[in-house]
């Protein structure tokens, strides 16, 4: 097992929260296939994903510039920009990092599965790796961001020190 | 020197390396270890016997259970105290001290207080010291010096130790047979496992109590083999199951911190504490649980004694015996309280030996010599079970094991709401019920036998994995209990010289429980309180049962009608520091923290929030707020309002979903306005208020204050989905930032950066636009909470970031400079606008706070409008404005400071502050409406009780017809 887990901050992207009457049809218009499920993500070319969070409610996310702006979405759909603070952690240890700071047993969830929950105590949202990935993408309000770089840098060192500890002993 | 005197020779599943020596000191006294050894177990093998003195009385203590049942080794090193001698791991160079001794463990100053036992009768603290009056403050620092145990290191380092998650289908509590026979049972069911155990190495009792029994050697090696080889079960050692919580919570403690456990079902086999007998000197050192003796020579290879007598009211007694014989120990006897010939095929080995068993026989009394046992009385039993002085036997030993019953380790069981009952077959509480998804294994379930306890544990995991898929009934019924008793149903002896200890943690005895059920104390509750048994750190694990018989027995009660105490978490002590975890404070940064960093702000916290008060942190407070302020009425500032709560209201009903949430009415706003909207509860209290913009026909933009803005948001939510409307709600608080650039010169800064036509015809006050700002897309509003022509600008985080800088370079033309809240409240105040949560508490409504106009009475329905409509007749306060001159070096009234009337309070001090526009000091308050009524000034007293005379003054006290705010310069 690898047990190297590194962590980054995104911050090249764009992301749109999609809601309204007229937004999953305006969504499947333009990318075509969409999660069916609530809680389900779809990865798209070029790094985009939807996410669907309701029956009239998804999150749009993609590198910058990928993305169709408001324009393209109908009268009954209601787009909004959203600017999260957003990481991503790789490595096969990131169940066990999890654990730490978040109460959601994601051992039992699925590689589409984009999870709300709380981490260290903020509202997230966490997309699960999808199949033959150990990247776990994760998101929160911006205005917690410099708190939740503060928090995993930290815990994410703590945790790596402890796995050498005992993985020396 | 020879040291390590007591060390036999290896041991087949000893946990010592003796490959690693280890040294160590107690009290400067050098002894000498292994790694794996216990504190206690490193100090008998060199012959420390003493190993600490009792709470009360100081009396000499040795070990007892020898694991987390007792208090006896307690110590202390340079960083931490109360360290649990028997279960915590001797580490190369400790120095330790016994914790609760004055001098030195062997000679402790404070033994005279065994002198003074006869004055310090049970519950004596409530008798004692209540007179006279006056001597009470010595008694409590008296006894506050005695009183505790260990001493607390302020200067000790910060010590952070996480929490951390675990999940599971199956929680197994406890690893000895039943436990790792649940566990497998689950797993082989299919279920993940996680098996618990408090313990370095898993096995429990079947280590100890049969290490050197080959006929349980192959199914203890089979059992842990296969769960090493089963990767379904997670195994977590040296953790405590501290509690159990509602959902399978259970917090497991362990050293590296707390692991919070969520299971779908959760099996405890926690198994049984040994109970002391109750005799005269049963604290003497050298006097063990038989259990205890076992756990020594079993896992630390540390002989106990040298010559021991066995007292047993079951056949656990003769294994321990036969335990010791076998290492070489001389028996100088077992004492049976009942017939060996019930006591199984290991009597007749031990008879075999030479040894004598007393059938039918007592130990009366223990006899010290220096200070540890020399030898024990034993006397017959009479016929009701008392003891027959005319056949006494006097028996020469330095240790006695006491094996005379259990009590169950339940406290986890009755915590998750399970039901005990007394069982007299099995003689102790057993489980009669227990909540769906719990299920107990073992001898906490009452059967004994290692046959059974293995059945039981595969039952029960079998039972916990069904569970997860509804098939519980299909799995039958589980194996029976034990049919004979382990457990003597009164192993009590009166002595009349009376150290005859039931609580070792708290030093008390068989006559303080009597005395204290004789003085009327004869609940078992009560009782507890009253006399602190089972109140000490060990929490009644070797004490309870031994109470609840004696209090039985007094009252003429069986054990079920005197019932148990309640069992709280925690299980074993917790460590502050463990339950502290890491330090997770979340805060919010505005998409402007490097900005206000930069312009050398001085923040304060608004919730969550660091705001500006005020910029430069090389000013003085009030000069820098009163030039902030100054300059947004002559000229132009520019305040971060990224903080106001922002929520987009949407959907066919959106103005259904606003006219019901606040008390204007929002469906007749037109498009490109915005309105003042206030949030009053179901009692009509004001909770919130904020603005209320229309971007569409069928889209609302609201703002809210700071505090407030998640609770709004869950409101207007909650709202929602109980009306059904066909709308939408989206918080964006933190999504967006906004600045107010207010000021005379603000329209003419702004007009330059964006495409938004600002002049007063296209964009009126309390108008809305949409736009571009500097290149992005922005919201702007037109509102005046400081009084002043200005205009909040709402952007996303990045693009604000920009804004702000292109504002501050055109500004330079007009000095702008940027103002905190310090400034922005004085203003505010100056134009007498509430502030929800300073100028109002949790009872004001909107009558009282001088907002009629902002309640629409005409609405069919909204949030309060009935409570409101009671109120407004009920009115009896109102906020006001006040001015008020202070004499030279006099200090302003404090914000909540009193309104004094006739001696009476009739109100209160909301705000107030020196207002370096009106240069007078300007404030508000409640005051009862009689007062006013009455009319004249009112009277606030300070802090230091001195009354300042205010004069009422109508609000608002700048610009009353808010000519600056809704023209501006050039209309105004």
């Amino acid at each position: 097992m690898n047990s190297e887990l590194t962590f980054s901050r995104q911050t090249d992207f764009a992301f749109f929260h999609v809601r309204g009457n007229g937004a999953a049809a305006d969504l499947e218009r333009i990318y075509g296939d969409l999660p069916s499920r609530w809680f389900r993500y779809k990865l798209h070319p070029k790094g985009v994903f939807l996410a669907r969070l309701g029956d009239r409610e998804f999150y749009v996310f993609g590198p910058a510039g990928t993305l169709p702006g408001t324009a393209s979405y109908g009268r009954e759909t209601y787009v909004f920009q959203r600017s999260d603070a957003v990481f991503s952690f790789d490595g096969d240890r990131y169940l066990a990092f999890l654990r730490e700071l978040c109460a959601y047993d994601f051992a039992t969830s699925e590689p589409d599965e984009f999870i709300l929950a709380n981490m260290a105590g903020v509202s997230c949202w966490i997309r699960v790796p999808p199949k033959r990935s150990t990247q776990v993408l994760m998101g929160c309000d911006p205005s917690y961001g410099n708190y939740m770089n503060e928090t995993l840098t930290e815990v994410l060192r703590e945790f790596l020190s402890a796995l050498k500890r005992k993985e020396e002993t | 020197m020879q040291l390590v005197v007591n060390r036999l020779p290896p041991q087949p599943l000893e946990w010592i390396d003796r490959n690693a020596s280890i040294t160590a000191k107690l009290e400067g006294r050098t002894v000498k270890g292994f790694e794996g050894d216990s504190i206690t177990s490193m100090l008998l093998a060199n012959n420390e016997r003493l190993v600490g003195r009792s709470f009360k009385y100081h009396r000499r203590r040795g070990i007892l259970s020898f694991a987390n049942q007792d208090i006896n080794a307690l110590f202390e090193d340079a960083s931490g105290t109360n360290i649990r001698g028997d279960v915590t791991a001797a580490v190369d160079g400790m120095e330790l001290w016994p914790t609760n001794v004055s001098g030195s463990v062997a000679r402790d100053r404070l033994q005279i207080l065994g002198l003074m036992a006869p004055f310090l009768p049970v519950g004596f603290y409530y008798k004692a010291f209540h007179t006279p009056k006056s001597l009470f403050p010595f008694w409590e620092r008296w006894i506050r010096k005695l009183a505790g145990l260990g001493r607390v290191n302020i200067h000790a380092e910060l010590d952070r130790i996480p929490k951390r998650y675990h999940h599971t289908d199956v929680l197994v509590v406890g690893g000895g047979p039943a436990g790792m026979a649940a566990a497998l049972a689950a797993a082989g069911d299919g279920a993940r496992v996680t098996l618990v155990d408090e313990n370095r190495y898993l096995g429990g009792s079947i280590d100890y109590q049969h290490a050197n029994n080959p006929k349980v050697a192959s199914k203890r090696d089979d059992m842990k083999s296969r769960i090493s080889q089963t990767p379904e079960i997670d195994v977590i050692l040296g953790g405590e199951a501290s509690g159990y919580y509602a959902d399978h919570w259970t917090p497991v403690t362990t050293v590296d911190g707390i692991v919070k456990i969520r299971s779908l079902a959760t099996v405890f086999a926690t198994g049984v504490f040994e109970q002391p007998a109750v005799f005269h000197n049963n604290d003497l050192p050298g006097i063990f649980l038989a259990s205890a003796a076992q756990r020594l020579i079993a896992r630390y290879a540390v002989k106990p004694c040298d010559k021991a007598v066995v007292f047993t009211s079951n056949s656990e007694g003769y294994r321990a015996a036969l335990d010791f014989l076998k290492l070489g120990g001389e028996l100088a006897g077992i004492v049976d309280t009942g017939d060996s010939a019930s006591r199984g095929s290991l009597v007749s080995d031990i008879r075999d030996r030479g040894v004598t068993i007393h059938d039918g026989c007592m130990i009366y009394e223990a006899i010290s010599i220096d200070g540890r046992l020399g030898s024990v009385v034993v006397t017959a039993v009479d016929g009701v079970g008392e003891p027959d002085h005319t056949q006494r036997l006097r028996i020469e030993c330095d240790g006695l094991f006491m094996s005379v019953g259990w009590a169950p380790a339940a406290a986890l069981l009755y915590q998750a709401g399970g039901d005990m009952c007394y069982d007299e077959r099995v003689g102790q509480f057993v489980p009669v019920s227990l909540p769906e998804g719990v299920f107990a294994a073992g001898r906490v379930n009452g059967v004994f036998n290692l046959e059974g306890r293995i059945s039981d544990g595969i039952s029960a995991g079998r039972h916990a994995a069904g569970y997860l898929s509804g098939r519980t009934s299909e799995l039958g019924v589980r194996p029976p209990r034990a049919t004979r008793t382990h457990s003597h149903p009164y192993p009590v002896v009166f002595h009349p010289k009376g150290w005859s200890f039931v609580d070792f943690d708290e030093d008390l005895t068989f006559k303080d429980l009597e005395r204290a059920a004789d003085e009327g104390f004869d609940n078992i509750e009560l009782l507890k309180r009253y006399s602190t048994i089972g109140m000490g750190p060990s929490q009644g694990k070797h004490s309870n049962m031994n109470g609840i018989r004696i209090l039985a027995r007094k009252m003429g009660q069986t054990i079920d009608q005197t019932g148990s105490t309640t069992a709280r978490p925690f299980f074993h002590p917790v460590p502050m520091s463990k339950l502290a975890g890491r330090r997770l404070r979340p805060y919010r940064y505005t998409p402007l923290q490097e900005f206000h960093e930069a312009h050398n702000a001085v923040f304060m916290e608004a919730g969550i929030w660091p705001r500006p008060e005020y910029y430069g942190a090389d000013k003085d407070r009030k000069t820098a707020i009163c030039e902030e302020a100054r300059e947004v009425r002559k000229n132009v500032g520019i305040i971060d309002v990224s903080t106001l709560g922002k929520i987009e209201v949407f959907g066919p009903e959106a103005l259904e979903l606003m006219d019901r949430i606040y008390t204007t009415r929002m469906s007749n706003m037109k498009v490109g306005m915005s309105r003042y909207a206030l949030m009053v509860d179901e009692s009509g209290v004001i909770t919130d208020d904020g603005v209320a913009v229309r971007r569409s026909e069928e889209h609302y933009y609201v703002t809210t204050t700071t505090g407030t803005s998640d609770t709004a948001f869950r409101e207007i939510q909650r709202r929602l989905i109980e009306w059904h409307l066909d709308a939408e709600v989206v918080n964006r608080t933190g999504q967006l930032g906004a600045v107010n650039v207010a000021g005379p010169n603000s329209r003419e800064l702004l007009a330059g950066l964006t495409d938004i036509d600002l002049s007063a015809k296209a964009f009126p006050y309390m108008g809305s636009r949409e736009g571009t700002f500097v290149g992005a897309d922005a919201l702007m509003i037109r509102v005046g909470f400081v009084g002043e022509l200005g205009y909040e600008i709402h952007m996303a985080p990045a693009d604000l970031r920009i804004a702000v800088d292109r504002i501050m370079e055109a500004g330079k033309d007009f000095d702008i400079r940027p103002f905190g809240v310090g400034a922005q409240r004085m203003l505010r105040l100056e134009k007498g606008h509430i502030i929800v949560g300073q100028d109002t508490d949790g009872l004001t409504n909107p009558y009282e706070a001088a907002m009629p106009w902002a309640v629409n009475e005409e609405k069919e329905i909204f949030v309060g409008k009935r409570s409101l409509k009671i109120l407004k007749e009920k009115k009896i306060r109102t906020l006001v404005g006040f001015t008020l001159a202070l004499r030279n070096g006099e200090t302003l009234p404090d914000e909540c400071n009193l309104v004094i009337d006739e001696n009476e309070i009739c109100g209160r001090v909301t705000s107030v502050s020196e207002s370096p526009t009106l240069s007078r000091i300007i404030g508000m308050a409640y005051v009862d409406d009689e007062t006013l009524k009455r009319g004249g000034n009112i009277f606030i007293r300070k802090n230091d009780g001195v009354l300042v005379e205010a004069k009422v003054e109508a609000l608002p006290f700048y610009d009353p017809k808010g000519l600056r705010q809704q023209l501006g310069p050039a209309e105004g």
